[in-house]
C-alpha cells in the first residue's frame, strides 16, 4: 500500500491528487456558472470525496491486519485509527443532518453569496489539504523540518479559510441583508459555515498541538499517530467543505 | 502505483466529462420553456401601423428589442387583461432588462377599439406597451399573416359583441425571426425564464 512508497513518490502521489483535486474543482465550477446541473455537481464532489479519502486519509489502512502484540504501539495506533473513525463517521452525521437540513428548505434555491470570495476560500482549503498532506508524509519518512515547514503552512492557510469565512464573508453577506434570523436561508448559511468553520478552528488547535509535540521530540517515523489523527481530522474538515461549497454557492438558481 | 493512480484519473475525468457531454445534448434544445419554433425561425412578418400620437410604428423598427405580440381587444373580458397583467408582471421581475423587452397590442376589433382606445388600455397595464389599432384591411394582412383566428360571436352580455381569438402571445427576437409562443396560462416565470435566457 501507499505507505510503503519511497518518499519521493509518496510526494508525486499527492501532487497527481491535488492536481486531480484542483480540475475537478475548476469543472465544478465551470458547470455551475454555464448550466446548471445538480447531478454533476454532486458527482464531482463524491469523486472529489473519494480521492481525500483514499489518498489523503487513507481509508484503507482501517483494513490492515495486526499480528503485532497487544501493547505495541502498532496495535494500539490500529484501535486509534478505528476510533477516529467511528468519530468522524458520527461527526459527519451532524454536518449531514445541515446539509438535509439546507435541501429542505432551500431546495433548488442559494442564497446570493460572493462569488470569488467562496472560490477562494475553498482553493485555499483544498491547497490546505495538500500541505497537510506533504506534512504527514515528511514525518513518515522522518523528516521533521519538513513536516514543520508543511505543517505551518497548513496552518496560516486553515487560518485564511477562517478568516476568509468568518471575518470577510459574513459581514459580506450581512451587509446583503443575509442575517441569521433573516429567514430559512440566513438560518441554514450560518449554521452550516459556522460548524465547519469550528472544526476548522478545532484542526487549526489539533494542528498546534502535534507541532508542539514535534518540538518536543515525541514522534518518529514509525511511531506518529498524533500527525496522522491530525492529518486525518484535517482532510475530513476539507472533506465537509466539498459538499458545503457546493450545497451554498453553485447549486441551484439565486433565491 | 504510479500506473494505478493514473487510471483513478482518467476514468475520473471521463466519467465527469461524459456526464457534461450528456447533460448538454440533452438539454440544448430544450432550454426554453415557452413552445418554440422549429429551424430556421420564421421570419416575423413586418407590419406598420398608425400609433395613437400619430407616429407611424414599423415592426422592423423593433429589432433592438425583444418584442411580445400579442392580438386582442380592450372589450375583451378575460383573455386579454389577464395577458397583460402577466406580461406586465413578467417585466418587473426583470427590472433591469424590461427596456430591452416591447410588449405589442394589436387589436382584433377595429370597430370599436381606435388607436387612441387601444393605447389608453394597454397603458394602464404597463405605460411602456403599446397598443395599435388600424383599418379592417391592414389588420387582416397582419391577422393573416400571423395566423390569428378571429371570430365575432354575438353575446348577451353588457359587453356586446365577443370576439373569440388566437390568445398565444409570439415572441420575436431581435433577428426579427418568431422563436417562442405561449398558450393563455402560461406561469410567468416561465416567460420570465425564456425572456432572461434570451437576453443573455
Amino acid at each position: 500500500m501507499s505507505h510503503i512508497l519511497d518518499k519521493s513518490s509518496a510526494f508525486r502521489q499527492g501532487v497527481v491528487i491535488f492536481v486531480y483535486l484542483a480540475v475537478l474543482t475548476a469543472l465544478e465550477y465551470f458547470v455551475a456558472v454555464t448550466f446548471q446541473a445538480v447531478s454533476i455537481l454532486v458527482m464531482v464532489a463524491v469523486i472529489k470525496a473519494a480521492l481525500i479519502l483514499y489518498y489523503y486519509m487513507h481509508i484503507y489502512k482501517l483494513n490492515e491486519e495486526s499480528d503485532a502484540e497487544a501493547h505495541s504501539y502498532s496495535f494500539k495506533t490500529g484501535t486509534n485509527r478505528l476510533g477516529l473513525w467511528l468519530f468522524l463517521l458520527s461527526d459527519s452525521f451532524v454536518f449531514a443532518g445541515l446539509m438535509a437540513t439546507r435541501v429542505n428548505l432551500l431546495g433548488l434555491t442559494r442564497p446570493h453569496l460572493n462569488q470569488i470570495l467562496g472560490l477562494a476560500v475553498t482553493t485555499v482549503l483544498l491547497v490546505s489539504s495538500f500541505f497537510m498532506n506533504r506534512g504527514e508524509t515528511a514525518m513518515a519518512h522522518g523528516d521533521k523540518k519538513g513536516f514543520v515547514t508543511n505543517v505551518l503552512i497548513t496552518f496560516v492557510l486553515g487560518l485564511g479559510f477562517l478568516l476568509g469565512v468568518v471575518a470577510v464573508e459574513w459581514p459580506l453577506a450581512a451587509e446583503e441583508g443575509l442575517t441569521a434570523s433573516s429567514g430559512a436561508a440566513g438560518a441554514v448559511f450560518y449554521m452550516m459555515t459556522g460548524m465547519h468553520a469550528f472544526h476548522v478552528l478545532t484542526g487549526l488547535i489539533f494542528l498546534l498541538v502535534v507541532l508542539n509535540n514535534v518540538r518536543k521530540d515525541v514522534y518518529s517515523a514509525e511511531q506518529h499517530w498524533g500527525v496522522e489523527a491530525a492529518a486525518v481530522y484535517w482532510h475530513f474538515v476539507d472533506l465537509v467543505w466539498i459538499f458545503f461549497y457546493p450545497a451554498l454557492y453553485l447549486i441551484g438558481r439565486l433565491l | 502505483m504510479d500506473r494505478k493512480i493514473v487510471w483513478v484519473g482518467v476514468v475520473s475525468f471521463l466519467l465527469v466529462g461524459f456526464a457534461i457531454a450528456v447533460f448538454m445534448l440533452l438539454s440544448k434544445p430544450a432550454n426554453f420553456r415557452g413552445t418554440t419554433y422549429v429551424e430556421p425561425y420564421p421570419a416575423a412578418a413586418d407590419f406598420e401601423l398608425m400609433r395613437s400620437n400619430d407616429e407611424v410604428f414599423r415592426l422592423s423598427d423593433q429589432r433592438d428589442k425583444i418584442v411580445l405580440l400579442f392580438f386582442g381587444y380592450t372589450s375583451c373580458p378575460d383573455v386579454c387583461p389577464t395577458t397583460l397583467a402577466e406580461l406586465n408582471l413578467a417585466l418587473n421581475q426583470i427590472p433591469e432588462k424590461a427596456g430591452l423587452v416591447q410588449v405589442v397590442f394589436v387589436t382584433v376589433d377595429p370597430e370599436r377599439d381606435t388607436a387612441q382606445a387601444v393605447q389608453g388600455y394597454v397603458s394602464r397595464f404597463n405605460p411602456s406597451f403599446i397598443g395599435l389599432s388600424g383599418s379592417l384591411d391592414e389588420l387582416e394582412k397582419i391577422w393573416q399573416d400571423y395566423g390569428v383566428f378571429r371570430e365575432v360571436a354575438q353575446s348577451d352580455s353588457a359587453a356586446g359583441v365577443i370576439i373569440n381569438h388566437t390568445a398565444r402571445v409570439i415572441l420575436i427576437d431581435t433577428q426579427g425571426n418568431m422563436r417562442l409562443s405561449y398558450g393563455f396560462g402560461v406561469p410567468v416565470d416561465d416567460i420570465v425564464h425564456d425572456l432572461n435566457l434570451i437576453l443573455k
